[in-house]
C-alpha cells in the first residue's frame, strides 16, 4: 500500500465539508441519544448510510473526472493504488466511528448513565468491519462502472436480492395458478432460496445478534478481502480513456 | 536510451453490438531529443493514439514500446510525464500540495522534492498562487500546474495533449520554452495539438492523422528543405505569368515554395519580379502546415 495515497485520501476527507458535516451530525445525534440513555450502540446504525456515501467516491468519480488518468501516468501499480484508496477511506471512517463511540461514552459519563462497554464496543467494531466490506464492495462495483454508478449497483443489488427472496418465498407457497409449477420447483429445490439468502447475507450482512460475534466478524472481513481482491483484478485490466478527439 | 516506438497499432471502441475502428495500423517513432507533433481533424484518432501510447488503452493489434518496454511498465512510468488537455483534481487541494502529491507518486527523492516543486512553480509563474486552492485557479493556471506535475520527475518521455489550450500569450511562450528545454535535455516529446503555429514552432516532425491512419509524416526541421511564403502586391501580377516563370501557382497573393538554400530563395524572388510582380514580403517558414492540413483532411 502507498502511504502517500492513504494520506492524500485522508486529507480529502478532512477537507470535505460533507465529511466534516456528517461526522458532526452523527456526533450530535449520538451525544443526544446517550444523554437520554438510549440503548448503547444505536447511533452506529446511522453509520452505515455514512459509510455508503463515503465509499461511493472511491474510484468511479475519479475515473469520470480524469483524475485517475493523471494518477495512472505515475509509477504506481493499479492494485496498489486501489487498495491504498480503500485503506484511506476505511481509515477516515474508522476515525469517525471512534469519535462517535467516544462521544457516546463521554455523554453517558457526564449524564451519570451506565456505560455498557461491551454493547457499545461491539457495535463500533461491527461498524468498523462493515466499513471495510462496504468500501471493498464500492471499489469492486466502481472497478467496472463510471461516476457514482457503484452506489447504484450496491443499493440496486440489495433491492433486487430482497425482491427475488420475497418472490421465491411467495411462490413457494403457491400450489395452483400461474406459478404453481415454479412453486413446486422452489419447494423441491430448497438450494435456490438458500443460495439467494447466502448471497444476501454475504454482501449485505445484518448487524450481529451478539457483540463481538467472532464468526460474523470473520465472515465480513473475509468477504471484504475477497471483494477487494476481485476489484484489483478487474481494475488491473480496465482501460481508462481520457478526453475525446 | 530508445525512444517511443509504435508499429501497426490498431484500436477500435466497442459499444453494445457495435465496433468503431479508430486506428488502422499506425506507425510512429519519437527519438530521444525529438519533438513530434500529432495533428489532424476531430475524430482522427489523436487522443486514442496518445492514450494507447501512454498505456491508458490496450491496443487491439500492433506494438507499442517506450524504451523497448511496455508503456505501462513502472520503470517507464517513472520516466514519463503526461499533461492532459483538461486538468482535473480535487479542487480543495492547494496548487503546491497537488504538485507535491504528484511528485511523491512519481517517486521524486524526498531530499529534492520541495526544491524541485518550488523551482517548477516559480518557473511556471505560480509561486504566488501556490497556496491557493485548485478550485480558484483559472483554466490557464490549471494548464500550468499540469505542466508542473508532468515535469517534476524530469521525464525522459513527455506526452502533451493540447498543453497551450487556455493559456495567455505569455503562457504559450513559456510552454514553448519548456518543450525546447526538454528536447535539449534529451527527452522524447509527443505533442497533440490543434494549434498549427505552435506545432510548427516547436516540433521537429509532424504526423498528420486522418481517419485513423498516418496520412503524412512531415519533417519540419530539415536544413535542406526551407519553405518560404512570398506575398505579392495585389493587382501587380498575372497568376499565369507567375506560374510560368516559377512553376508554382500562387494562392491568392501568396506564393508558397520549398527551396533548398537562400540562393534558391533569391533566384525565385528574382523570377517573380522578372514576371512583373511586386514583392511585398518574403517569409521563411518551417512548413506550410495549414495547406498540408487542408489538403490532408
Amino acid at each position: 500500500m502507498s502511504a502517500t495515497v492513504i494520506m492524500e485520501t485522508l486529507r480529502r476527507h478532512f477537507a470535505h465539508i460533507a465529511y466534516v458535516g456528517a461526522v458532526l451530525l452523527i456526533l450530535l445525534i449520538s451525544t443526544t441519544m446517550a444523554a437520554i440513555d438510549a440503548p448503547s450502540g444505536g447511533s452506529m446504525e446511522m453509520m452505515r448510510l455514512f459509510i455508503v456515501i463515503a465509499g461511493c467516491q472511491l474510484i468511479g468519480p475519479e475515473f469520470s473526472s480524469g483524475t485517475l488518468q493523471l494518477i495512472l501516468s505515475k509509477p504506481i501499480h493499479r492494485a496498489r493504488y486501489l487498495t491504498s484508496r480503500v485503506a484511506g477511506v476505511v481509515l477516515a471512517l474508522w476515525i469517525a466511528i471512534a469519535l462517535v463511540y467516544s462521544a457516546d461514552i463521554i455523554a453517558r459519563a457526564i449524564g451519570g448513565h451506565e456505560i455498557s462497554w461491551r454493547t457499545g464496543g461491539g457495535a463500533a467494531t461491527a461498524s468498523a468491519a462493515q466499513a471495510m466490506l462496504i468500501c471493498s464492495l464500492m471499489a469492486l462495483f466502481g472497478s467496472f462502472t463510471r461516476s457514482y454508478l457503484n452506489v447504484a449497483v450496491y443499493i440496486g443489488g440489495q433491492v433486487l436480492l430482497s425482491m427475488i427472496g420475497g418472490f421465491l418465498q411467495f411462490i413457494s407457497r403457491t400450489h395452483q395458478g400461474l406459478f404453481a409449477s415454479l412453486g413446486e420447483f422452489v419447494r423441491t429445490h430448497p438450494g435456490v432460496m438458500k443460495t439467494i439468502r447466502t448471497i444476501d447475507q454475504n454482501i449485505y450482512p445484518s448487524p450481529p445478534a451478539v457483540p463481538f460475534d467472532r464468526n460474523w466478524l470473520l465472515l465480513v472481513v473475509s468477504n471484504a478481502a475477497a471483494a477487494l481482491l476481485l476489484a484489483c483484478l478487474i481494475f488491473r485490466r480496465r482501460e481508462v480513456p481520457y478526453g475525446a478527439d | 536510451m530508445s525512444g517511443i516506438r509504435v508499429r501497426g497499432l490498431t484500436k477500435a471502441y466497442r459499444s453494445i453490438g457495435r465496433r468503431h475502428p479508430v486506428l488502422h495500423g499506425v506507425d510512429l517513432d519519437v527519438q530521444p531529443g525529438e519533438v513530434v507533433g500529432l495533428i489532424g481533424p476531430n475524430g482522427a484518432g489523436k487522443t486514442t493514439l496518445m492514450s494507447c501510447v501512454v498505456g491508458f488503452l490496450r491496443p487491439d493489434g500492433g506494438e507499442v514500446t517506450v524504451d523497448d518496454r511496455a508503456s505501462d511498465d513502472l520503470d517507464v512510468r517513472r520516466r514519463t510525464g503526461f499533461v492532459p488537455e483538461r486538468m482535473n483534481f480535487d479542487r480543495r487541494a492547494t496548487g503546491r500540495a497537488f504538485v507535491r502529491y504528484m511528485a511523491r507518486l512519481a517517486e521524486v527523492p524526498r531530499a529534492e522534492l520541495d526544491a524541485r516543486v518550488d523551482a517548477l512553480l516559480e518557473r511556471l509563474g505560480l509561486t504566488s498562487a501556490a497556496k491557493r486552492l485548485l478550485g480558484q485557479y483559472s483554466r490557464g493556471m490549471l494548464q500550468r500546474i499540469g505542466m508542473c506535475q508532468a515535469l517534476v520527475s524530469q521525464p525522459d518521455f513527455l506526452f502533451l495533449d493540447e498543453p497551450s489550450s487556455g493559456l495567455d500569450p505569455n503562457g504559450v511562450f513559456l510552454v514553448r520554452e519548456l518543450i525546447a528545454e526538454q528536447k535539449q535535455r534529451g527527452a522524447a516529446v509527443l505533442l497533440n495539438s490543434h494549434q498549427l503555429t505552435e506545432v510548427e514552432k516547436v516540433c521537429d516532425r509532424v504526423l498528420f492523422l486522418h481517419n485513423g491512419v498516418v496520412a503524412r509524416d512531415e519533417t519540419l526541421r530539415d536544413a535542406s528543405r526551407i519553405v518560404i511564403a512570398v506575398t505579392l502586391l495585389e493587382g501587380s501580377f498575372d497568376p499565369a505569368a507567375i506560374a510560368a516563370a516559377t512553376g508554382i501557382e500562387p494562392t491568392g497573393n501568396v506564393l508558397t515554395a520549398t527551396v533548398a538554400s537562400d540562393e534558391q530563395t533569391a533566384d525565385l524572388v528574382a523570377r517573380i519580379v522578372g514576371a512583373g510582380a511586386g514583392v511585398v514580403d518574403v517569409r521563411r517558414r518551417t512548413a506550410d502546415l495549414e495547406s498540408i492540413f487542408r489538403g490532408t483532411s
